[in-house]
């Protein structure tokens, strides 16, 4: 508000104490509005940081629809019985409560970039100046045929951590001794790129320790090669022998479709039959995030690698699974790096302080079996416009049964880290 | 778990001069900025000689508070707020150097330049 204005309403107001109490709210009034859509490994991170940061200099808002946040990273040890579900679900109190942070819990509905304005599903208008898109993923049900929503209630893909997650560990924990799982991979890019093949492995964990070792789980993957998968084979035949089988397209020919009543997955080569169906299909960024207009072709978020910023909306970044993030996999820690590039440009933006160079890092852990941990992650930097490795690092084949624990006991300092890190 | 310290660091700045230390490779893309074809020694004498500006370290560190929470108790990941300054780039350096022995700290500190690490030890070490 310019000093010319200003002076124009105490002219206006004709009082002194009116003078004052105006000034009180324009001052109010002159902060900027942060909203952030999506309160998980990206926008929660955003929100506490920039709290941490601003001061109570910015409004901020964070919009999502649930009361309480479960993690996808690590949903799948509480598949395999190593967390309990209470321990990778999370509130939003001490954002709150701590961080001056106004929740909303609803969804947003639509975005107005012109007006700069979020609605919610819960019917309000909220304004912003700068605002952050984290919705991750939608699944796209029909890239499988015969997949759908509604069946994802028989055939649960719990690839969006909740209640899925649930329904399969309960049926998971109902086969009986000789049954199959058969488990459709998703294609690529998608969230977590060993989130699959470490799946794999609980499930085979718990299916051995309950003693039924005549169970056998079946992967049917579009893809002809995955993540870790040298230190996935390893494992499997280490500790799970007989029970896994992996065939990628080179074999099965393509995936055709599911008739999940029936329990079969129909390929090129044959019919998989299993108890228990697991389909993952093929993803794209959270719908908001499309709808605003901030996708390309691909169906996820082009962004510039020294910001995130959209590349179609300079006021809206975009992090974690919805963006295009060069060389950066889909996971709740690139998410979490990117937040705090995020917060320094919305800092910068907001309220003048420096700009640095952006740095970006990714660690995926996955879990084999007890004690047997294995990770893969890098550092990126901005390398000529696009995010791109600058150094990596990936567990090796026949480590010892001491690093193999130490990096189990380091996923899961990491795992309170990053939930601290998140959720204050 | 090779890990160095206090005297032992003479020993092994004169042994690395002789194999002339970095058969690993440094600056797979160019952003890595570091000259680390110098001995272990002379590399911590120069980012201890750097001031280190606070505000860069301010940024840089929230990357690392991510794993290295202060409420950390019982955890394999430490605490690193408040190491003292020549403590936070020696071992730093020795990530650096491949003679700590942790992967994800090596690659972190592959891509991390002197300047870098001279206003990471600066933030942290006036961290309470």
């Amino acid at each position: 508000m310019s000093s010319v204005t200003r002076r124009t309403f105490n002219k206006f107001l004709g009082a002194g104490a009116g003078a004052m109490a105006m000034s009180g709210i324009l001052r109010a009034q002159g902060r900027k509005n942060v909203v952030i859509v999506g309160g998980g490994a990206g926008g929660a991170t955003v929100a506490r940081h920039l709290a941490e940061k601003a001061g109570g200099a910015i409004n901020i808002t964070l919009i999502e629809d649930s009361e309480k946040y479960t993690t996808c990273f690590f949903s799948n040890l509480y598949l395999g019985g190593y967390r309990d579900f209470a321990s990778i679900t999370h509130g939003y109190d001490r954002l709150i409560n701590d961080y001056g942070i106004r929740k909303v819990t609803a969804r947003a509905e639509e975005i107005d970039r012109t007006a700069q304005q979020v609605r919610t599903s819960t019917g309000e208008t909220i304004p912003y100046d700068r605002l952050v898109l984290s919705p991750g993923i939608d699944l796209i049900f029909g890239s499988v045929p015969g997949y759908s929503a509604e069946l994802a209630e028989i055939a649960p893909h719990a690839w969006q951590a909740g209640p899925q997650t649930q329904l399969l560990k309960s049926k998971i924990d109902g086969l009986k001794n000789g049954d199959q799982v058969v488990m459709v991979a998703p294609p690529n890019p998608y969230r977590c790129p060993p989130g699959p093949y470490e799946r794999v492995s609980m499930i085979a964990h718990t299916l051995k320790a309950r003693g039924l070792t005549d169970c056998t789980i079946v992967v049917l993957d579009p893809k002809e090669k995955f993540s870790k998968q040298g230190l996935f084979a390893e494992g499997w035949e280490k500790y799970y022998p007989g029970m896994v089988e992996w065939y990628g397209p080179n074999i099965h020919g393509g995936i055709k479709g599911v008739d999940v009543e029936a329990g079969a997955v129909e390929t090129d080569f044959d019919t998989f039959s299993g108890a228990l169906l697991n389909i993952i299909p093929a993803q794209q960024a959270g719908s908001i995030a499309i709808s605003t207009g901030l996708s390309d072709d691909s169906g996820f978020c082009p962004v510039d690698a020294e910001s995130m910023r959209s590349k179609r909306d300079q006021n809206i970044f975009v992090i974690g699974d919805a963006s295009i993030a060069g060389a950066m996999p889909k996971s709740g820690s690139a998410a979490n790096s990117q937040a705090k590039v995020v917060v320094m440009h919305l800092m910068a933006d907001l309220m003048d302080t420096r700009v640095f160079p952006a740095r970006y890092l990714n660690t995926c852990w996955s879990l084999v079996e007890t004690n047997d941990g294995i990770k893969v992650g890098a550092q990126y930097g901005n390398v000529d416009g696009a995010i791109a490795s600058t150094s990596s690092f990936i567990s090796q084949p026949n480590e010892s049964a001491d690093v193999r624990r130490h990096t189990f006991e380091e996923s899961v300092a990491w795992y309170d880290g990053i939930t601290k890190d998140m959720f204050g | 778990m090779f890990r160095v310290q206090g005297i032992d660091r003479i020993w092994l700045c004169i042994a690395f001069g002789i194999f002339l230390i970095p058969t690993f490779s440094f600056a797979e893309s160019g952003v890595e900025k570091t000259t680390p074809d110098m001995p272990l020694g002379e590399a911590i004498g120069q980012v201890l000689a750097m001031p280190g500006d606070a505000d860069y370290g301010a940024y840089l560190a929230t990357e690392c508070v991510t794993c290295h929470q202060r409420q950390a108790a019982n955890h394999a990941i430490p605490v690193i707020d408040g190491l003292p300054r020549e403590y936070f780039v020696e071992a730093m350096l020795e990530y650096k150097y491949r003679l700590r022995d942790n992967s994800v700290m090596q690659a972190i500190m592959t891509s991390l330049g002197m300047e870098e690490l001279a206003a990471l030890a600066t933030y942290f070490s006036a961290k309470e």
